[in-house]
């Protein structure tokens, strides 16, 4: 099992650095209780940087055998209480890794969550999330510390289900002009009953189970714009960049899906035999 | 349509706007200014959108109610699992570590010195 170093990028005192592969080991005790000098190497990946010195301790005797042996390790001290500034070209294997492990492993219940909305099945929800993980960590060290992981991971399992789970291959129908028609709808009228509407009555009693049916049937795109936006909190942007398609996209969708998803709830409910007060359904 | 009453901007024109105010889509500060002064004027207006808004709180509500199933724990697991299985791959291609040890015994006049050295070498692929 590796060793993973401090995530931060930080050697610390005391601390182990590095995969040992114990090749040459007589004894495999190190003592690391010094600090370390971090050096960029020609493949640029950080290693503690340790040089051969003339042995002043032990040695003062002179002539003794184990005089070439001893090894003094750099002094060169690293502020360990600067901010850890991330730099990819010098971060070895094991500080990228810890660093996937502290940073991308905690998003993987509300992976869950989508891949379950998205594949509508848990096997095959769990199997999405484990082959998002994997090609998020062998591409980790393209993504650049500091800006939106939530939504790389996103985007990753957005694609990843899209090219390899999606069942359904027939893409929803959507016209070109998708941007104007839900502005021009709407922009008609006013609604003037102060309050909260009768659907939205309504909606307060359906179950769950019906929730989840009405997302899983309406059109995978609508699904997704809605999901990301209306459960995740993504900006229409971030969607944008997950979904990878233009803003106008998202916002055509997302508001088509709501006003879909809200449509479809109210049938449920009618189905169910809650009634509607004040007739406003649409 | 209008509520009837003169506003700067006509309502047709701030409706369309109504749900990107909601969703905090309005990014430019003068166009946020004119939907906020709009809506000071238009109770009609913001009428419309306090119901819309609530509208959508309610529905994020029930969305964010039903759509939390946990993660399974053995999914956890295997995600663990596998990014050390794929540490381990990875490590592997890019750099190799030793560690070289000594062990020096030294006796002086009865006392015995231990002293213990180790060395880090690492290798890393060649083109």
């Amino acid at each position: 099992m590796p060793q993973i170093l401090h995530p931060t990028g930080q050697v610390q005192a005391g601390t182990k650095v590095g995969i040992t592969l114990t090749e040459s080991s007589q004894i495999q005790k190190s003592n690391f209780n010094k600090s370390f000098e971090i050096t960029s190497s020609p493949i640029g990946v950080a290693f503690a940087q340790m040089r051969d010195t003339k042995s002043n301790s032990s040695n003062q005797g002179g002539g003794n055998q184990s005089a070439n042996n001893s090894t003094e390790i750099d002094l060169t001290v690293m502020d360990a209480n600067l901010p850890a500034v991330i730099d990819r070209q010098k971060e070895s294997q094991v500080e990228r890794t810890a660093r996937f492990e502290k940073d991308a492993l905690i998003f993987a219940s509300a992976l869950y969550g989508a891949a379950l909305r998205y594949t509508k099945n848990p096997q095959d929800a769990q199997d999405l999330v484990q082959d998002t993980y994997a090609k998020a960590f062998t591409s980790f060290h393209q993504f650049e510390p500091g800006t939106n992981l939530k939504a790389w991971l996103y985007r990753i399992l957005t694609t990843t289900f899209i090219n390899n789970y999606r069942k359904d291959q027939r893409r929803p129908l959507l016209s070109g002009g998708e941007l104007e028609d839900w502005q021009i709808a709407d922009a008609a009228s006013h609604t003037s009953d102060l309050g909260k509407s009768a659907e939205d009555e309504v909606l307060e009693n359906i179950a769950d189970r019906d929730v989840k049916d009405a997302l899983a049937a309406m059109p995978e795109d609508f699904r997704m714009a809605v999901y990301l936006s209306d459960v995740e909190g993504f900006s229409y942007k971030e969607i944008a960049e997950i979904m990878s398609v233009p803003t106008g996209t998202v916002m055509s969708r997302l508001h088509r899906g709501r006003k879909l998803l809200r449509e479809s709830l109210a049938a449920y409910a009618k189905e169910r035999g809650f009634t509607v007060k004040g007739g406003d359904q649409k | 349509m209008s509520c009837g009453n003169h506003h700067d901007v006509p309502c047709i024109e701030i409706r369309p706007l109504i749900v990107l105010f909601i969703d905090q889509e309005i990014s430019d500060a003068h166009q946020l200014d004119i939907v906020e002064i709009h809506f000071g004027e238009c109770p009609p207006c913001k009428n419309q959108m306090e119901q819309e808004s609530q509208s959508l709180l309610l529905m994020r509500n029930l969305l964010s109610r039903c759509c939390n199933e946990p993660a399974p724990a053995s999914l956890h697991e295997r995600l663990i699992e596998q990014t050390q299985q794929l540490h381990q791959e990875m490590a592997m291609r890019t750099e190799t570590t030793y560690t070289e040890s000594t062990y020096t015994e030294i006796t002086v006049d009865g006392q015995t010195q231990i002293e213990i050295t180790s060395k880090i070498r690492r290798e890393f692929p060649r083109e």
